[in-house]
């Protein structure tokens, strides 16, 4: 009962990262690619820390952190760059 | 599996789990299919910090029978997304608004009128 459901729930969380991959392909516009990115490092993290509760193994929790502190720097950077340019594609 | 797996708060944990899970399936739905960038913003950045919230929270409950304190680290996880993902996601809005990606055609009002405050630094 348990193993289903905590199967489910990485078989989910793996689901919402390969649509999330679909959108960063085909985004129109930058802006969407850079936000697909974002919710790509979001999925990430949301991966990892579903994996403890079914392997017993918290090796890769700090990778998380790591995840969320970079995709923040990215974003904004990138944000703060072409709030001043065109940014068609 | 060990006799801490068959805990009834084993069971809550994984609730909690598949909880976070739907949330982050939900909002990759709508990250795929809102129909433009505005909308898309919100999808990702409300469902699935939520979505994270769950898991720490699982992960909290899941060190209760064991009584260490490596949910800390989840605990750390989540305040740095809430903090970090509403600052982020809003200065990615405002540049497409100072960029002007187009809004979806039956969007009402004008998000950036000119003159407004948006434009001006």
């Amino acid at each position: 009962m348990i193993d289903v459901l905590l199967t489910t729930s990485r078989v989910l969380v793996a689901t919402a990262l390969a649509l999330t991959l679909i959108r960063l392909v085909r985004g129109p516009s930058g802006f969407d690619r850079l936000l697909a990115g974002e919710t790509v490092a979001l999925g990430l993290i949301g991966f990892i820390l579903v994996q403890p509760g079914a392997t017993e193994s918290r090796l890769y929790i700090d990778a998380a952190l790591g995840l969320a502190l970079f995709s923040f720097v990215g974003t904004v950077v990138f944000a703060h760059f072409f709030k001043r340019g065109d940014f068609d594609d | 599996m060990t006799d801490a797996a068959h805990h009834p708060i084993a069971l809550a944990a994984a609730v909690l789990d598949l909880l976070g899970a739907f949330l982050f399936l939900a909002s990759a739905v709508g990250l795929l299919r809102l129909p433009d960038f505005y909308t898309r913003v919100h999808a990702p950045t409300k469902a699935a910090t939520l979505g994270v919230a769950f898991f720490a929270l699982s992960s909290l409950l899941r060190s209760i029978p064991r009584g260490d304190w490596v949910w800390i680290e989840d605990l750390a996880i989540v305040v740095f997304l809430f903090l970090t993902v509403p600052v982020s996601s809003q200065m990615l809005m405002r540049a497409a608004v100072i960029c002007g990606v187009p809004a979806a055609p039956g969007t009402k009002g004008d998000a950036a009128p000119i003159g407004s405050n948006v434009q001006g630094e």
